[in-house]
């Protein structure tokens, strides 16, 4: 086996993980960094977002309405002291994403423009058009390769982390191109690898979101915190799923139902405001999880439009005009264009919830640290704390390099403090690894890992959509535990060793199956209504009882154990989430509170 | 499974260029007929040059010319009227037609303009107005030829003597004692 | 309805084949099928040991260039509809050594990249705003770089460029374009480090402006602009150095 020893390894090589890599880089560059991934750093779903990435720079706008846009947003289930710290850092890291080449968009006098977003108070998403996470991305990726301590394994594919006695020691990989396995061994190990939202059969997610970083932290006894968060963006394209992003909401863009009638008035969210002048809060512009349950809602009255790709509303940007589009929408417009055949300018765009994130993810501690000593995660595999039961739009792309950059730093000090154990006792575990991995394509087997992978994701979706119930839960459950059985009868034929996609999109799939499990029964379990999570057998939020972060345990033969864990509260107690006319009537009350004397937390600065 | 991960299977397939390559794709072959027509056009300026040697080499003074240079000149526009030139000459002119044709929507590439703050194009700019353009630099370039010619035939004849073209001639022209500059 | 759709693949196992070879597959189409789809579904359903690269599905992670009839294209942004009545012929993209089937190594286009300084290389002379502050550069002088920043390194125009074809020391039409890119940038003070890359033979003046990169790039970048303007550049370069010399 080839082993190659460094002192960081990071194994995701997208918006977190370039960050990450950067940070050691620079806090310390007699580190050997390792930076590992399972595609090209510039192929990573980092590349996929559009909208932008929060952080606050407008005048009227303060760190306190940022912190408390998020916290509300996310129904109270976020650490309030780790939001703190991330609202502070965001800007910075924007500024310092502008400094390394960014090409955010512009106002007239030069400096940055930001637009407004869904959950926000004042606009402030920056934004370079619409192709945010393509330009993050690729910036964050040419900015790497000045680093010479920075030495990258593209297109290697991580089989296992390697840990003992709760401490990591680097990670088993499989060179892709070159058909061989390589452990890196490495005094900390960062994953930086993403959602798992190919889980679900739609999704506006790549194929390599599969979740691989989660499950092998899962594997290996760290806890899935807050899995049962999944977030339907309200606007994909119907059947491919593509993202039609947020920013169209944000730039005055409108949803109508099958009357041409703007049905989010309908569902706490108005009243209407006028076409074509968006109000932060209002209709267009409310969170994601309550636009994407609008969607549900008016499907069951049947106010929806019927398509031959199912169930859609329009999204309605005409009024924009082809100049504004073309200016701040312009991929909106080809994906339009090209995927269902709409002209954006011309006609209102069909679009359908459509699964997006993970709001939840390996549990870490506000410094990305773990459970298992060396071992750090950043980005959307990690849940940090911040999103809670829903994260808000352009939140996470802002995370990606504020808690990226934090992963890096501490992963460096780990390594500097800590020495290379024996490598022959890692290599014996590395091989007990390979061993596994390998044994899923040994003997006769039957099973297709396509079958599989499209029943998990139906299942998912009827189960643990947008909407779920006991029953539906359970339905989903009981379809994963048979389809576990018979994964392990799955039937990989490709024998190859050179670029063997067969064979990894059959682990990946193992990987997903058991984040899909994760999922299901933290969902099972938390029997109230909170963000994200919507029960329609228990419709209330239960701070009483829920007020808390479900923790899936992997068990090797079973179900996960769910317990949960305390949510850190450190400025804004538990209230009503509002939005619209509800939100404004709310905070003048809240103010007029505060000038008979009161304090309350989390308002004006 | 009988896989060996220690040791690489690698192997690219490195695919051979063929000679051919260019005739396989249309638009390659039109980039190889514009290329081509320089050949052409190349054949065209010799055909120019002859004239100007017929003519300029036997002018005594600025005005006049002598017998031996119009002889020369009148043999010189007989072979130009032979149906095979005349034919050359057509040929010359599609070529340069399809060069100029194809040429037209690769040029503004090589320019950068920007109208309130967005990329515009060079056409954009003109707005239409090519055929003041294409007037424009008719006359500038017909201007400038022009003067060259005429007033500077010994500049054309000095970028000449190293090719040894001609020298005989040259030497005919401007007495024993050689080059006058 | 679905229509049906031959769609023949160039195949390469490096254990098995000394040579490429052809294989045929029907697959069932609608509107919408991208040519990424009806691969997936090939794999899926047909023949699970071709491989080839994928990941966005949107056009914009750059994974899934390859031939399409000859044509180097994205995968997800070909659509069956278009070659309706037609055959389909997959190659892996062109003047790219082939790993397997359809996957290409992208190596030697990945360290140009590289090579080129692709990062704000900071003016020596103009100080940098703080932490908390941005360079101010206004909507034209982004509008100057603009475009060629969209590049997403799928690499169709080294597949498309005849001189890269039959040179591959030439740096290739999205190298040189990202040069242009930083070079133009109000904020980078690097140019004169990148020109040397430019003035060499492998540089700008390698090209002769065949102009089919453009044509085939998918993100509407246009190399061969940058490259034209990249000419511009050495140019003066050039005359700049012959005025200095005289000094």
């Amino acid at each position: 086996m080839d082993v190659v020893k460094a002192d960081v390894a990071i194994v995701g090589a997208g918006g977190s993980g370039l960050r990450a890599a950067i940070a050691a880089a620079e806090l310390n560059p007699e580190l050997k960094v390792a930076l590992i991934s399972k595609v090209y750093p510039m192929r990573s779903h980092t590349v996929a977002a559009e909208g932008g990435a929060a952080g606050v720079a407008r005048d009227d706008d303060s760190l306190d309405y940022h912190f408390h846009d998020t916290v509300a947003g996310g129904d109270w289930l976020c650490e309030q002291d780790v939001v703190d710290y991330f609202v502070h850092n965001t800007t910075r890291e924007l500024y310092q994403l502008e400094h390394w080449g960014c090409p955010w968009s512009r106002r007239p006098d030069g400096r940055i423009n930001v637009r407004p977003f869904g959950g926000m108070k004042v606009p402030r998403t920056w934004f370079a058009a619409d192709k945010t996470g393509f330009h993050m991305l690729h910036t964050l990726f040419q900015t790497s390769t000045k680093y010479k301590s920075i030495n990258r394994f593209d297109e290697h594919f991580v089989l296992d982390i390697l840990v003992k006695d709760q401490q990591v020691y680097g990670v088993l990989t499989l060179d892709m191109q070159n058909g061989v396995v390589r452990m890196i061994q490495a005094k900390s190990v960062i994953i930086a690898t993403g959602g798992s939202n190919r889980c679900y059969r739609f999704n506006t997610n790549g194929g390599i979101v599969t979740g691989d970083g989660m499950a092998l932290a899962y594997r290996h006894g760290v806890p899935l915190r807050d899995m049962e968060f999944v977030q339907y963006h309200p606007t994909g394209l119907p059947g491919c799923g593509i993202l039609m992003t947020e920013g169209c909401r944000g730039e005055g863009g409108v949803l109508t139902n099958k009357d041409g009638y703007r049905y989010l008035q309908d569902y706490g969210l108005g009243p209407e405001t006028p076409l074509g002048h968006p109000k932060s809060k209002y209709m267009e512009l409310g969170p994601r999880d309550r636009v994407s349950q609008a969607f549900w809602q008016e499907q069951q009255k049947g106010r929806t439009i019927k398509t031959h790709l199912g169930d859609v509303v329009n999204l309605d940007l005409r009024h924009l005009g082809a100049d504004y589009l073309e200016e701040r929408l312009p991929f909106i417009c080809e994906l339009a264009r090209a995927y269902v055949g709409v002209d954006p300018v011309k006609e209102p765009v069909p679009v359908r919830p459509t699964v997006h994130y993970t709001m939840g993810g390996i549990e870490t501690n506000g410094r990305t640290g773990t459970r298992i000593a060396g071992l750090y995660a950043a980005g959307e595999c990690a849940s940090v704390g911040i999103h809670g039961a829903n994260r808000l739009g352009s939140n996470s792309l802002v995370e990606t390099v504020v808690f990226g950059r934090v992963a890096g730093e501490e992963a460096a000090k780990f390594a500097a403090e800590n020495a290379h154990t024996d490598t022959e006792p890692l290599v014996k575990v590395a091989q007990e690894s390979l061993d596994k991995a390998l044994s899923v394509v040994s003997g006769e087997r039957n099973e297709s890992v396509s079958q599989i992978r499209n029943e998990m994701g139906d299942a998912m979706e009827e189960g643990i959509g947008i909407y779920r119930t006991e029953e539906s839960i359970k339905k989903t459950i009981e379809k994963l535990t048979v389809l576990k059985e018979r994964y392990k009868n799955i039937k990989v034929n490709d024998q190859s060793t050179i670029f063997n996609t067969d064979w990894l999109t059959a682990i990946e799939l193992g990987f997903l199956l058991g984040n899909a499990e994760a999922m299901a029964y933290s969902a099972l379990n938390r029997t109230e209504s909170r963000g994200s999570h919507q029960r329609l057998d228990y419709t209330e939020r239960n701070d009483e009882k829920f007020l808390k972060h479900s923790l899936a345990t992997y068990n090797p033969d079973g179900a996960p154990t769910i317990t949960y864990s305390d949510v850190k509260i450190t400025k804004l107690p538990p209230a009503k989430r509002v939005y619209g006319i509800e939100a404004e009537n709310a905070e003048k009350a809240a103010k007029e509170a505060q000038a008979k004397g009161s304090s309350i937390n989390g308002g004006n600065q | 499974m009988t896989m060996d991960l220690d040791k690489s299977t690698r192997k690219p397939f490195v695919r051979p260029v063929e000679a051919s390559w260019w005739t396989k794709k249309g638009f390659y072959l039109a980039y190889m007929l514009r290329e081509g027509t320089c050949l052409l056009v190349l054949a065209f300026v010799l055909e120019m040059l002859g004239l100007y040697i017929m003519t300029a080499l036997h002018i005594t003074d600025i005005q006049h010319m002598n017998q031996a240079g119009l002889e020369s000149l009148q043999s010189y526009i007989k072979f130009l009227g032979h149906p095979v030139m005349i034919a050359f000459n057509v040929l010359v002119l599609i070529a340069v037609l399809y060069h100029a044709f194809t040429w037209f929507p690769l040029m503004p590439k090589a320019t950068r303009v920007i109208i309130k703050d967005r990329k515009s194009g060079l056409y954009k700019l003109l707005e239409g107005k090519y055929l003041v353009a294409l007037l424009v630099l008719a006359f500038v370039a017909t201007t400038a030829a022009g003067i060259i010619f005429f007033y500077y035939p010994q500049l054309i004849a000095k970028l000449l003597t190293p090719l040894g073209l001609f020298e005989d001639a040259l030497k005919g022209l401007f007495g024993s004692k050689g080059l006058p500059f | 309805m679905a229509d049906k759709m031959k769609i023949t693949v160039q195949r390469y196992r490096p254990e098995q084949d000394q040579q490429p070879w052809d294989q045929s597959f029907e697959v069932e189409y609608t509107r919408e099928t991208s040519l990424l789809e009806a691969l997936n579904q090939i794999k899926d359903t047909q023949e699970p040991t071709l491989s080839f690269r994928w990941s966005c599905r949107m056009a914009i992670c750059g994974s899934c260039g390859m031939m399409v009839n000859g044509v180097p294209k994205l995968a997800c942004k070909t659509f069956l509809r278009d070659y309706a009545g037609q055959e389909m012929r997959i190659e892996p993209l062109a003047n790219f050594p082939v790993e397997r089937d359809l996957v290409v190594d992208l190596s030697d286009f990945i360290e140009k990249l590289e090579r080129i300084k692709p990062y704000i290389i900071p003016k020596k002379d103009e100080p940098q705003p703080g932490e908390q502050r941005e360079y101010i550069q206004t909507p034209a002088q982004l509008e100057k770089y603009r475009q060629f920043s969209m590049c997403i390194n799928c690499g169709i125009c080294y597949a498309a460029c005849p001189q890269y074809k039959i040179n591959k020391e030439f740096l290739g039409p999205a190298a040189l374009t990202l040069i242009y890119r930083y070079n133009e940038d109000s904020r980078d003070g690097g140019k004169e480090e990148r020109m040397k890359l430019v003035n060499q033979d492998t540089g700008v003046w390698s090209c002769s402006f065949v102009g089919y990169c453009s044509e085939c790039c998918p993100k509407g970048v246009d190399p061969a602009s940058a490259i034209q303007l990249g000419k511009v550049e050495s140019a003066k370069d050039y005359l700049i150095s012959m005025f200095k010399k005289g000094e």
